[in-house]
């Protein structure tokens, strides 16, 4: 019969060596369900702490995606409600054009703005339509709103447009209820200015002021703008005019230009 | 033992929350640095083959507790590896990072290969390059970060010396 060697017991690194083995060899060998239970066990009492942290650190990463995904998707709605109020005043603009157009006896043609001179006031525009739409120099350009200026120069696709804020712009009106008539031009700020009426024409603030059809290029009856003053020259014969003009020139998108006064 | 029970304790928290909470979240296409096991080599080599079992021993038996189909295993084999690397302590230990860093890289490689083998030895067979690859991936992961570890702690102390 064989003895272990004296003193082999008593060797301190030997003895724990063996209980860790015949303990770690005896979990290994239990049943499985016991397994499972010492498993689940330790994990509710020693480890909670540290499955607890676990759990709620990937919810909290979980948080993190969700609500990175949430802001990509409000961005992106974000951007859709952008251009769903752009389309929204498209429409509206569209409309008024629209009902512009089946009211006016004139010949139209439709174009959009696509660029405006740098700085106030607005002296010219370039429109996206030319010879190739039938468009020429001198043609009156239209919005809803009333007369913009007219075309100076045409390219194929494209003309420049003389606005009414250009001192060179020169335009034939009279005042719509007192048929005085004018040469309008522009006074400087927002403003147009009707020079020397006579003072004995009558022309209330809030009168009308339209194409008199004289000069050749605008056809009779186009509104321009409205009186907002009248002031007395020195001496006292003749009048000059204040006039507010009816389209906001700062937010030109479509226009029209007339290409006949006859109905198409 | 040379370190206070309070010490080890820490170091337990320490080492199972890094294996149970970060190590999860380092892994790199389902490699992870064994942080459990390096700490059990590194300690070991400072302190001996005793503590080294015991330490792997404590260690290994909570984190052992999350995987019922190999419960048992990381005990054993951690608890021998740390009484292996405390043997290599006894005998040929050269305190120097490289020595240290080499001997994380190659008792990690060791722990995982036989980690992979002895509750599965069939599968490991049947995968054995993917097995390996695995353990030897892992191994490089742990060095990488341990071994960085190593060197800081030890700039550390040469600045505290210098001073």
């Amino acid at each position: 019969m064989h003895y272990p060697r004296k003193g082999t017991f008593k060797n301190p690194h030997f003895t724990p060596l063996i209980v860790v083995t015949v303990i770690s060899s005896a979990m290994i060998t239990l049943p499985v369900d016991f397994r499972t239970t010492v498993s689940r066990v330790g994990t509710l009492s020693l480890l909670y702490p540290f499955s607890e942290l676990d759990k709620f650190l990937r919810r909290v990463d979980s948080t993190f995606e969700v609500n990175r995904q949430l802001n990509r998707k409000l961005d992106s709605l974000a951007v859709q409600v952008s251009f769903l109020i752009e389309d929204k005043y498209e429409n509206q603009r569209l409309r008024a054009m629209l009902d512009f157009r089946e009211r006016t006896p004139l010949s139209l043609i439709p174009s959009r703005a696509i660029a405006i001179s740098f700085g106030y006031p607005y002296k010219s525009m370039l429109i996206d339509v030319g010879y190739e739409k039938h468009v020429g120099p001198n043609m009156p350009v239209i919005c809803h709103g009333g007369v913009i200026g007219k075309t100076i120069a045409a390219g194929w696709r494209s003309s420049t447009v003389q606005l009414l804020f250009d001192p060179a712009c020169k335009i034939a009106v009279r005042i719509q209820a007192s048929r005085a008539q004018g040469i309008l031009s522009y006074a400087g700020g927002n403003f147009l200015t009707l020079r020397d009426v006579p003072i004995e024409e009558s022309v209330l603030v809030g009168d009308s002021v339209v194409t008199s059809g004289l000069g050749g290029i605008f056809p009779e009856g186009l509104f321009v703008g409205t009186v907002i003053r009248t002031e007395e020259k020195e001496g006292g014969m003749f009048l000059d005019i204040w006039i507010m003009p009816g389209v906001d020139f700062a937010a030109l998108e479509e226009v029209f230009v007339i290409s006949s006064t006859m109905p198409e | 033992m040379t370190m206070p029970i309070l010490f080890y304790f820490i170091i337990w928290v320490l080492v199972t929350f890094l294996q149970v909470v970060v190590v999860p979240r380092l892994a790199i296409l389902g490699v992870y640095p064994d942080l459990l096991t390096a700490a059990v080599i590194v300690l070991a080599l400072r302190s001996g083959r005793l503590v080294g079992l015991w330490l792997g021993f404590i260690f290994a038996v909570s984190v052992d507790l999350l995987d019922p189909q190999k419960l048992g295993w990381m005990t054993l084999l951690t608890s021998l590896l740390g009484y292996g690397v405390g043997i290599v302590r006894d005998t040929i230990y050269i305190e120097n990072p490289w020595f240290e860093s080499t001997m994380v890289l190659i008792a990690t490689l060791i722990y995982q290969l036989f980690y992979r083998f002895l509750p599965q030895p069939g599968f490991f067979l049947d995968n054995f390059f993917r097995m390996t690859a695995e353990s030897l991936l892992i191994a490089i992961y742990t060095v990488a970060i341990v071994g960085l570890l190593i060197w800081l702690t030890r700039q550390k102390n040469i600045l505290r010396d210098t001073a």
